[in-house]
C-alpha cells in the first residue's frame, strides 16, 4: 500500500490550499463556524486525515502525522484569527437601528360623508329599521303628487327640482323610496332610505345642487308623535352622546300633518350659545311628522286603522357639524388633504 | 313676511319682550329668522315750529327761516335748501353739535351774511327712510310740542322676519301673526274698526263691475273715492313700510301695501280717470294678448291669464300686477279701490306662465280671506281718507255669486291623543281651538269645529289634531322610546358585497370619493356608448352641470388631476354610486357602478426601496384581487375590448362568461381633455352584474396533508409572445396535481439572444392522497417542456 502515504500527503496539502481559499472569502460569524465544523469537527476533514492515519504502516506516521498536525494547528489559528475579526467587524459595521422608519404601509380612507351615513344607517338598522333605497331619477307622481304634492301647489316652490323629459326628474329628496315600499308590504313598516338627492341650488357654503339624505317611516297601529320624538331623541343621543337634547318646532310639510322641524342641543357649547349654533344653543337639523292620510290614500292603507311617523336628515349638514366643517363643497372637491384627516 | 313689534302690538297687548315673542312665535311654527331692533341714529334732533321763511339775500334757492325750538333752546336762525320748508310747520331741527344718521356732526355755519345755528333735516338724513327730497314734516296732533327730543317721537322698534310655511296665508298678515300670539298668551285680538264716513252718492253711479269669469275670481269688490290728494305718505306710514321692507310711493299706493301687510288682502287702486266708462270687467286674456305691466315691461299673455279690464282694455293682470295705463299717479283725484278673492290656482298658473311673481300672487296663490275682503278696503278707504283727504261714495260694489261658506269639521279629542301620544284634557283642546278664532259645539263623540275662511289649511280632523298639538306646545309631549323590534321583519341591511369591496379597496391604499353625478357635456360624451345614450337635464344650472354621468370615471378624473394639481405625488381613488343612460326607446334607466382610478407613485423611495411609478400591473392586480374577493372565483380574465376612452379600447373583466366591466389606462386624448399629463388607469363595473355572479358562500377544502413539490422553470421565449400564453400552455399539461404557476421573473438582456425574453415560473405540485415521487414530477415536466417546444417554440434556457 506505498502510494497511500503519498495520496494522503497530497490531500493534507491541497486541503490546506483549500482552506485558506475558502477562509479568504468568509466573514460572518456562521460561515466561520460552518468552515471550522467542516475542518476541526468530529467527523471533519482533518478527523478524517487522523483515521487515515492510523491505517498506514508504522514507519510513515511520523511524517503524516506531522503534516496533519500543523495542518490542524495551522486552521485552527486561522478560525481563532478569523472569529475575532467578524466580531470586532460586526461590532463596527452592522447595528441594529430601530430607529429607521417602519415599512410605509399605503392605505386609502372612507369618505367622510360616508363614514357619517354609514354610522347613521347602523343606528337605525340597530333600532330595527331596514334599509331600502330607489331610484334617482324619479317620476312627478312618487317624488310630489303621492306625497300629497299636488301640481301647481305652492309647497312646490320649497324644492327647486331639476327637470328631464316627460314626467321624470332628478328625486329632490329620497321620500318617494317611502311610496315605493308602502306599495310593496302593507304595514308594519319600519325603514329609512339613505341616498343622493338634487336640487337646484346654485353651490355655495352651505349649498349644493347634490346632497345626501336619510328619511325614515315607521307605520304601524298605534304609532305616535310621542314615539316620533322618541325615536329622534334616541338617534341624537346615540350620535352624539347621551347629554343631548331635541326640540321640535311646528312647522309645514305636505307630507306629514302635524309637521315638525327638529333641533338637537348645540354639541358645541351644549347650549349655551355660541357661534356655531347663533348663540341659540340649538342646531337645526331636519323636518319630521305624523305621515299625513293622504299619503296613506296613496298607498291605499286605513288611516283610521293605521297612523305612521316619517323623519329626515341631511347627512351633509350631520357630518358637517360632528367635524366642524364649513363649506359643504369640500365634500365632493375629495382633495386627499381633506379626505386623509378622516 | 316682515313685521314689527310695535305694529303687532296695536292688535294684541305683549307682556313679552321682543325676544320672548320671537321665541314663543318659532315654538308656534312661525319661525322667526331675524329680530331686529331699529333705534334712531341720531342724537341732538329736537322738534320745532317754523315761525318765518325768507329768502337768503343773493340766493335764488336758499331759504332762510326762524324756528321756534321751545324754552329750553328759543329762537334759531337756519339756512335751508328745501322747497317744502313753510311757515307755521313742525319740523326735526338738528341742533348745533347734533350727530345725524351717516354719522356727521351739525355745527353752526355761514352762508355769506347769514349764519345757519342748526339744520332742518329730510327723513333720510335722520335714517328714518330713504326720502331725502325735502325736509321731514312732522304732523301735530297735538302730541308734539317744540324743543322734545326726536327720538321719543320715532321711537325704537323690532323688525321681525317670520318664516311663513305655505300652508299659512292667514299669517302673511300682521293680524294673523298677532292672532297666533292671542290665542297663546290668551289675550284678546283687537282687529281694526274703521269708522268711515261716506258721502250720499252711492258708488253704484261711478263703478260697474262684471265679472265674466267667476271659478277664477269668486269675489270682486270696489270702493270709490274722490278729491284725492295724491301725496308722500306721512312718516309713520313711509317708515313702517321701509322697516318691513317696502319702499314709499305715495300715500294712495302705501296705504293699499300697509292693509296687505296688514290684513295678508293684496289691495289695488285704479287711477279712475283713465278707466274707460269707470267700467271693471274681470275675464280671460286672448291667447299672445300683449300688455304692458307697471314695471314698464311688455307681457304676452296666456288665455288662462286672468284679466282686470276697462270697457276697452285691460288695466291689471289680476292678483299680480296692475298696468301703466291706470296706475294712480301725482296727478290722480279719482281712485277705483279693487279688493278681490281670486282662486289661487288662477294666479299660480299665471305667475308660473308670465314668471312673475310679486307680494300680491304670493299671497292670493296661498289663498286669501273671502271673507275678509270687504274689511280690508274698508281699512284702506279709511286710510286713504285719513293721508290724502277726498270723499268715499256710499256703499260697495261686492260681486260674489256663490259665497265661500265656513267649513265644519268633526274633531274628536280621543283620536288627537291616538295619534298624539298624549292625555291633552278635552277642555284643554277646546279651548286652544276657541282661541284661533274657530266656533266648537260640543257633539256626543266630540266637537263639531267651524272653521273660519281666512284658515283655509284647516279641511281635516288631523289638520285640527296639528292645531292643538302646536297650542298644546310639542316640548310638552314626552318621548316615548323606540319601541321593541318586531322580530318577524327581516329588514334588508346594508350592501354587505358593497361593504366588502369598499373595505378591500380602502386597505389597498384607495381613497374613496363622491363626485357630483352632474357633469359637462364635454365629460359625458367623452365616456358614453353615444350621445343618444346621453341624459340631459332641462333645467341645469349651468352647462358644466347639465347632464348626468354616464361612467363614474368622468368624476374620478376630475378628482385625480384637482389633486395633482396640488401636487399630490399618489392619487388613488374610487367611487360607487349611480350612473345614467337612455336606451333606444328614450327610457331612462340607472346603474350602481364600482369604479377606481390609480395615478402617480405606486411606491415611494425609502431608505431601503426603490420608487416606483404605478401601472397597468398594479390596476390589474388590485382589479383582480378585489374581484377574486366579491365573486368567489379564483380566474378572472380580462380580455381585449373597445371602450374608446381606454388606450386601445383598453380590457374587457370577465368572470366565467360575464363581462362585468372594464379596465385599462385612460385614452391619451381623454386624458388631454382634462389637462392631465400623467398616466392614470382606472376600472369600472356594473355593480349589479358582480353581485349577480358572486358567490359568497365559502366552503371549506380541506388543507393538504401531504408536501407539495416545486419546480423553477427558467424558460426562453419569443419576445413578442405573450407570457399568459406560455401560462396557460403550462396549466393544460400540468396535470391533475398542478397547484399554482407563479411568474417570479422576467429578465432581457445580454445573457440571452436578441429578439428572445426568458420568463421564470414557479410551479408547485401536490396531491391530496399521497406524496408525489420525483419521477412524476419529472414526467410532467417532461410534458410541459415538449408542448411548450412544439406549440410556442419555448425552450428551457440553457444554464
Ligand atoms: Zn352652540
Amino acid at each position: 500500500m506505498g502510494g497511500e502515504k503519498e495520496r494522503l500527503l497530497a490531500e493534507v496539502s491541497s486541503a490546506r490550499e483549500r482552506f485558506e481559499r475558502e477562509a479568504g472569502s468568509v466573514s460572518l460569524v456562521a460561515e466561520i463556524d460552518a468552515l471550522r465544523i467542516r475542518y476541526l469537527g468530529r467527523k471533519g476533514l482533518i478527523a478524517d486525515f487522523f483515521s487515515r492515519l492510523a491505517q498506514l504502516p508504522p514507519q510513515d506516521r511520523p511524517v503524516v502525522g506531522k503534516a496533519i498536525n500543523d495542518l490542524r494547528a495551522y486552521v485552527s489559528a486561522e478560525i481563532d484569527r478569523l472569529r475575532a475579526t467578524a466580531a470586532s467587524q460586526a461590532r463596527a459595521e452592522v447595528v441594529f437601528d430601530p430607529t429607521l422608519p417602519g415599512t410605509r404601509w399605503e392605505r386609502g380612507r372612507f369618505h367622510p360623508l360616508l363614514q357619517v351615513l354609514d354610522e347613521i344607517v347602523d343606528i337605525f338598522t340597530s333600532m330595527g329599521f331596514s334599509v331600502e333605497t330607489g331610484p334617482e331619477i324619479e317620476t312627478d307622481y312618487y317624488n310630489f303628487e303621492a306625497l300629497n304634492i299636488p301640481p301647481n301647489h305652492p309647497s312646490r316652490d320649497l324644492q327647486d327640482t331639476f327637470y328631464l323629459e316627460g314626467p321624470h326628474l332628478l328625486r329632490t329628496h329620497t321620500s318617494p323610496v317611502q311610496i315605493r315600499s308602502m306599495e310593496k308590504q302593507r304595514p308594519p313598516v319600519r325603514m329609512i332610505a339613505p341616498g343622493r338627492c338634487f336640487r337646484k341650488d346654485t353651490p355655495d357654503a352651505t349649498h349644493s345642487p347634490m346632497f345626501h339624505q336619510v328619511e325614515g317611516l315607521w307605520v304601524d297601529k298605534g304609532v305616535t308623535f310621542a314615539h316620533l320624538k322618541g325615536v329622534i331623541l334616541a338617534f341624537a343621543q346615540k350620535l352624539f352622546g347621551k347629554d343631548v337634547r331635541i326640540r321640535f318646532r311646528p312647522s309645514f310639510f305636505p307630507f306629514t300633518e302635524p309637521s315638525a322641524e327638529y333641533d338637537f342641543s348645540c354639541i358645541m357649547c351644549k347650549g349655551a350659545g355660541c357661534r356655531i349654533c347663533k348663540n341659540t344653543g340649538w342646531l337645526e337639523i331636519s323636518g319630521a311628522g305624523m305621515v299625513d292620510p293622504a299619503v296613506f290614500g296613496f298607498v291605499d292603507y286605513d288611516p283610521e286603522e293605521y297612523t305612521g311617523y316619517a323623519f329626515g336628515m341631511g347627512v351633509e349638514r350631520i357630518a358637517m357639524l360632528k367635524y366642524q366643517i364649513g363649506d359643504i363643497r369640500l365634500f365632493y372637491d375629495n382633495d386627499l388633504r381633506f379626505l386623509s384627516q378622516f | 313676511m316682515k313685521t314689527t313689534y310695535n305694529w303687532i302690538r296695536e292688535y294684541v297687548e305683549l307682556e313679552a319682550t321682543p325676544e320672548e315673542v320671537a321665541d314663543r312665535l318659532t315654538m308656534l311654527g312661525l319661525e322667526v329668522e331675524s329680530l331686529e331692533r331699529v333705534q334712531a341714529q341720531f342724537q341732538g334732533v329736537v322738534v320745532a315750529q317754523i315761525l318765518s321763511v325768507e329768502p337768503v339775500p343773493g340766493s335764488d334757492h336758499l331759504w332762510l327761516a326762524v324756528v321756534d325750538a321751545g324754552s329750553r333752546y328759543g329762537k334759531m336762525t337756519v339756512v335751508c335748501g328745501a322747497r317744502n320748508v313753510r311757515a307755521k310747520l313742525w319740523a326735526a331741527l338738528a341742533l348745533p353739535g347734533a350727530i345725524l344718521a351717516d354719522g356727521q356732526r351739525v355745527e353752526p355755519r355761514s352762508f355769506g351774511s347769514v349764519t345757519s345755528q342748526g339744520m332742518l333735516c329730510s327723513e333720510a338724513e335722520l335714517g328714518l327712510t330713504s326720502r331725502a327730497e325735502g325736509i321731514l314734516l312732522l304732523d301735530n296732533g297735538g302730541s308734539l310740542w317744540t324743543g322734545q327730543d326726536l327720538r321719543d317721537v320715532v321711537g325704537e322698534d323690532w323688525v321681525f322676519e317670520v318664516n311663513v310655511t305655505p300652508n299659512r296665508p292667514d299669517c302673511l298678515g300682521t293680524i294673523g301673526i298677532a292672532r297666533e300670539l292671542s290665542a297663546a298668551w290668551g289675550k284678546e285680538l283687537r282687529l281694526p274698526r274703521p269708522r268711515l264716513s261716506e258721502e250720499p252718492e252711492r258708488v253704484e253711479e261711478w263703478v260697474r263691475v262684471d265679472v265674466q269669469a267667476p271659478e277664477a275670481c269668486p269675489r270682486y269688490t270696489a270702493r270709490f273715492l274722490w278729491d284725492v290728494q295724491v301725496a308722500p305718505s306721512p312718516l309713520w306710514l313711509a317708515r313702517r313700510l321701509e322697516l318691513v321692507g317696502m319702499r314709499s310711493i305715495n300715500n294712495v299706493v302705501d296705504v293699499t301695501n300697509y292693509v296687505m301687510l296688514e290684513f295678508g288682502q293684496p289691495l289695488h287702486a285704479f287711477d279712475y280717470d283713465r278707466l274707460d266708462e269707470g267700467t271693471i270687467v274681470v275675464k280671460f286674456a286672448r291667447e299672445g294678448e300683449e300688455f304692458i305691466t307697471l314695471d314698464g315691461k311688455l307681457r304676452t299673455l296666456f288665455s288662462d291669464t286672468l284679466l282686470i279690464c276697462d270697457r276697452s282694455k285691460p288695466v291689471a293682470i289680476a292678483g299680480v300686477m296692475g298696468g301703466e295705463n291706470s296706475e294712480v299717479s301725482e296727478r290722480t283725484r279719482r281712485v277705483l279701490l279693487e279688493s278681490a278673492y281670486f282662486s289661487p290656482d288662477s294666479i299660480r298658473r299665471t305667475k308660473r306662465k308670465l314668471t312673475i311673481s310679486t307680494d300680491s300672487s304670493y299671497r292670493f296663490e296661498r289663498g286669501v280671506d273671502p271673507e275678509g275682503v270687504v274689511a280690508a278696503s274698508n281699512r284702506a278707504c279709511e286710510l286713504i281718507l285719513r293721508t290724502a283727504g277726498g270723499k268715499l261714495a256710499r256703499g260697495i260694489v261686492d260681486v260674489y255669486p256663490d259665497p265661500i261658506r265656513p267649513r265644519t269639521v268633526f274633531f274628536r279629542p280621543s283620536r288627537a291623543n291616538q295619534v298624539l301620544g298624549t292625555a291633552i284634557p278635552s277642555r284643554e283642546m277646546e279651548g286652544i281651538l276657541r282661541r284661533l278664532g274657530l266656533e266648537v259645539q260640543e257633539q256626543e263623540t266630540g266637537y263639531a269645529v267651524t272653521v273660519p275662511t281666512f284658515r283655509p289649511d284647516l279641511t281635516r280632523e288631523i289638520d285640527l289634531i296639528e292645531e292643538v298639538a302646536r297650542h298644546y306646545g310639542y316640548e310638552r309631549i314626552h318621548p316615548d322610546p323606540v319601541a321593541p323590534i318586531d322580530e318577524s321583519r327581516t329588514g334588508e341591511g346594508r350592501d354587505q358585497l358593497l361593504e366588502k369591496a369598499r373595505s378591500l379597496l380602502v386597505g389597498l391604499g384607495f381613497f374613496e370619493t363622491v363626485n357630483l353625478s352632474l357633469i359637462s357635456r364635454a365629460q359625458a360624451e367623452a365616456f358614453s356608448d353615444g350621445p343618444e345614450t346621453l341624459v340631459k337635464v332641462l333645467n341645469p344650472l349651468g352647462e358644466e352641470l347639465a347632464w348626468l354621468r354616464p361612467s363614474l370615471l368622468p368624476g374620478l378624473l376630475a378628482s385625480t388631476v384637482r389633486n395633482l394639481n396640488r401636487r399630490q405625488p399618489r392619487v388613488f381613488l374610487f367611487e360607487w354610486g349611480k350612473v345614467f343612460a337612455r336606451s333606444a326607446d328614450g327610457a331612462y334607466c340607472e346603474k350602481m357602478h364600482l369604479a377606481g382610478t390609480i395615478c402617480g407613485i405606486f411606491a415611494y423611495r425609502t431608505w431601503r426601496t426603490q420608487e416606483r411609478a404605478a401601472d397597468f400591473y398594479d390596476l390589474k392586480g388590485v382589479v383582480e384581487e378585489v374581484l377574486r374577493d366579491l365573486t368567489g372565483r379564483k380566474d378572472i380574465r380580462l380580455e381585449a375590448s373597445d371602450r374608446p376612452w381606454l388606450e386601445e379600447g383598453g380590457f374587457a373583466l370577465c368572470v366565467d362568461e360575464t363581462k362585468v366591466g372594464y379596465a385599462g389606462q385612460l385614452a391619451r386624448d381623454v386624458l388631454k381633455s382634462y389637462d392631465c399629463e400623467q398616466a392614470v388607469y382606472g376600472f369600472e363595473v356594473d355593480w349589479e352584474r358582480v353581485k349577480a355572479v358572486a358567490i359568497t358562500e365559502r366552503i371549506y377544502v380541506p388543507i393538504p396533508k401531504f408536501p407539495p413539490v416545486q419546480q423553477d422553470l427558467a424558460l426562453l421565449a419569443d419576445e413578442t409572445l405573450p407570457a399568459g400564453a406560455v401560462e396557460a400552455v403550462i396549466w393544460k399539461r400540468g396535470g391533475p396535481y398542478l397547484q399554482s404557476v407563479r411568474l417570479f421573473d422576467l429578465y432581457r438582456g445580454p445573457q440571452i439572444p436578441a429578439g428572445k425574453k426568458s420568463l421564470a415560473f414557479a410551479l408547485t405540485f401536490q396531491a391530496e392522497e399521497r406524496t408525489l415521487t420525483e419521477q412524476e414530477v419529472r414526467d410532467r415536466i417532461e410534458e410541459i417542456l415538449r408542448a411548450l417546444a412544439q406549440e410556442l417554440g419555448v425552450t428551457l434556457r440553457p444554464r
